[in-house]
């Protein structure tokens, strides 16, 4: 019978073609528009992806999210390190820098300047080079996507050049020479990210009395982050977080400062009950149509329970056909769009949620289509 | 039913137990002012292997009375007993087991279900009933066969169910009344 029940189903080829293409729609956009928030979310900290693991960001307690530089002094970093629990304790600075090219022309960049001694916090990916490089004088490490993008250079011929290891960049009317190049997940504003020291970083950013922007930690073994962090806190008038903690910090004032995830959220809701509306009403109307079918069915001996199996198989296979359609759709997307600059992220909660969605609409259909079967008189097969 | 007449037709009548019994059925539609009364006290017996038609005017009650002894619509009061059966006393459950096992129906308006094929159509009641699919497919196809129609029972019966070719769309709709039935029914046109 759920044989007989499919070929109802696509037999009314509008009907089927009308459902699968709404709840397609609907799988669609529910998939693709969160794995694009999620992908932009993911840049908003993608610096804390990039710099590791350390137990605690120690930094001053007005910074509101990664990007939001808030200097302190450099004194600040020896009360850290005299916290108990504290390992060792590292300085990083991070801000803003304006690179001269070759046309006159300037690009803004990220600058991060790593503790001298340990480089630590430096990037784990490196295309070309080594990080102990950066130990050799006035150099510097660029990130491949702005070395081969907003930080190339002009051949004789006009095209561009990316910038290789052994060219010199003007960083603030000083001299750099890129001694590396390394693979980080693209910022949120895709600004090139520079790495160098954190003494070569303060020798090359405009003179200002305090330029210490974070504090990596690591605690001692048998330490307590969260311990620790209200010691640092108590101490030192600093706030400190975990890695989660600054990651979900930082996501939290997008969310909060921005409307993305109500202009996210309303095309997601909208997408919903638009593909779910149409997808419910044809198929309820698909039901109305098959009722005089259902009645003969139902006149020939066919159970309550046996004519519900078919609704609702019909509204699954019309639900997953959909619910594939869209996913695939979304997987031919990201397909074309891995390597380029689109922000995409596909969780794999994301089409878990959506098919479980989907399924509600199925379900909630097929119910409502059910219950207009279940109180059918199979006498309604004899009227002419 | 009060102007519909009862046309016993004579034929080979096997023994005496009677296959429908009803007394009294009364059976109305609608409340109040717009109250009909469709079926008014209706007594009728109709014997094993006997053929009978009923003959009336439209709207006296024929298709009412019909759909009352095939157990797909309840009468109001009175004794209706099917092949042994009281159908008054029957759940709607009851009911639904009793029509899959004992009526065969053959529609006035054929009732064929245009996605599926000759062959699909007619094996419904067997898979229905709960037979597999193929030997389902199998019995129907011999039934086809015997109705004229062995050589459209595939994909291409289809479209000929859509072209208004009455005489060949009833085909499938007599092969789908199971021939395990023991009590057909056929309406209007089909009838004859």
């Amino acid at each position: 019978m759920l044989a007989i029940a499919l070929k109802m189903l696509t037999g009314n080829r509008g009907k089927y073609f009308a459902i699968v293409v709404a709840l397609g729609f609907t799988s669609f956009v529910m998939t693709q528009q969160p794995a694009t928030f999620f992908g932009i979310m993911a840049r908003t900290f993608s610096f804390l992806t990039d710099t590791g693991r350390v137990d605690l960001w120690v930094m001053d307690a007005k910074v509101q999210y990664v990007d939001d530089a808030k200097p302190m002094q450099d004194t600040k970093l020896y009360a850290v390190r005299g916290v108990e629990g504290v390992e060792w304790a590292v300085p990083m600075y991070k801000g803003s820098i304006r690179a001269r090219l070759d046309d006159g022309t300037f690009q803004n960049c990220v600058l991060v300047g790593l503790d001298d001694v340990s480089l630590i916090g430096g990037p784990a990916d490196m295309v070309e080079g080594h990080l102990a490089d950066l130990r050799r004088s006035d150099s510097i490490i660029v990130d491949i996507d702005g070395a081969s993008t907003r930080l190339a250079r002009k051949s004789a011929d006009g095209a561009a050049r990316p910038l290789g290891i052994g060219d010199v960049v003007e960083l603030n009317d000083h001299r750099a020479t890129v001694v590396g190049l390394s693979r980080l997940s693209a910022t949120f504003q895709s600004q090139p990210v520079i790495h160098t020291t954190y003494a070569r970083a303060k020798a090359f950013v405009p003179a200002e009395r305090k330029l210490l922007t974070f504090i990596l930690v690591k605690l001692r073994p048998d330490a307590d982050p969260a311990v620790v962090a209200e010691r640092i806190r108590a101490a030192t008038g600093l706030a400190a977080y975990d890695w989660n903690e600054f990651r979900y910090k930082t996501v939290l004032y997008f969310i909060r400062n921005t409307g993305i995830l109500i202009n996210f959220g309303l095309s997601i809701t909208l997408a919903f009950l638009i593909g779910a509306a149409i997808a419910g009403q044809t198929f309820y109307a698909f039901t109305l149509e098959n009722l005089r079918h259902f009645g003969v069915l139902k006149a020939l001996g066919a159970g309550n329970g046996t004519l519900a199996k078919m609704v609702l198989v019909q509204a699954l296979v019309a639900g997953a056909t959909g619910y594939g359609l869209g996913v695939g759709g979304v997987a031919v997307f990201s397909h074309f769009v891995v390597g380029s600059n689109f922000r995409f992220l596909l969780l794999w909660q994301i089409p878990l949620i959506t098919g479980l969605m989907i399924l509600l609409v199925c379900v909630l259909t097929a119910l409502l289509s059910i219950r207009k079967v279940i109180k059918l008189e199979p006498a309604v097969v004899f009227k002419a | 039913m009060s102007a519909a007449t009862v046309l016993p037709v004579a034929g080979e009548i096997g023994g005496e137990n009677l296959a429908v019994r009803l007394r009294g059925i009364t059976r109305s539609f609608g409340r109040g002012e717009s109250k009909v009364l469709a079926l008014r006290g209706i007594d009728l017996d109709v014997r094993q292997g006997e053929l009978m038609m009923l003959v009336g005017p439209s709207g006296c009650g024929k298709t009412t009375l019909i759909s009352v002894i095939a157990a797909i619509l309840d009468a109001d009061a009175g004794d209706c007993r099917v092949l042994g059966h009281d159908l008054m006393a029957m759940r709607q459950s009851a009911k639904t087991t009793f029509r899959r096992g004992h009526i065969g129906f053959v529609f006035q308006s054929y009732n064929l279900l245009p996605s599926l094929t000759a062959t699909e159509n007619v094996a419904v009641p067997l898979l229905i009933r709960g037979h597999g699919r193929m030997a389902a497919l199998t019995a129907a196809r011999r039934v086809l066969g015997e109705v004229g129609l062995a050589g459209r029972r595939g994909g291409a019966a289809r479209p000929a169910f859509r072209r208004p070719a009455a005489a060949r769309r009833h085909r499938p709709g007599l092969g789908r009344r199971s021939g395990a039935n023991r009590l057909r029914r056929a309406d209007q046109r089909i009838g004859s």
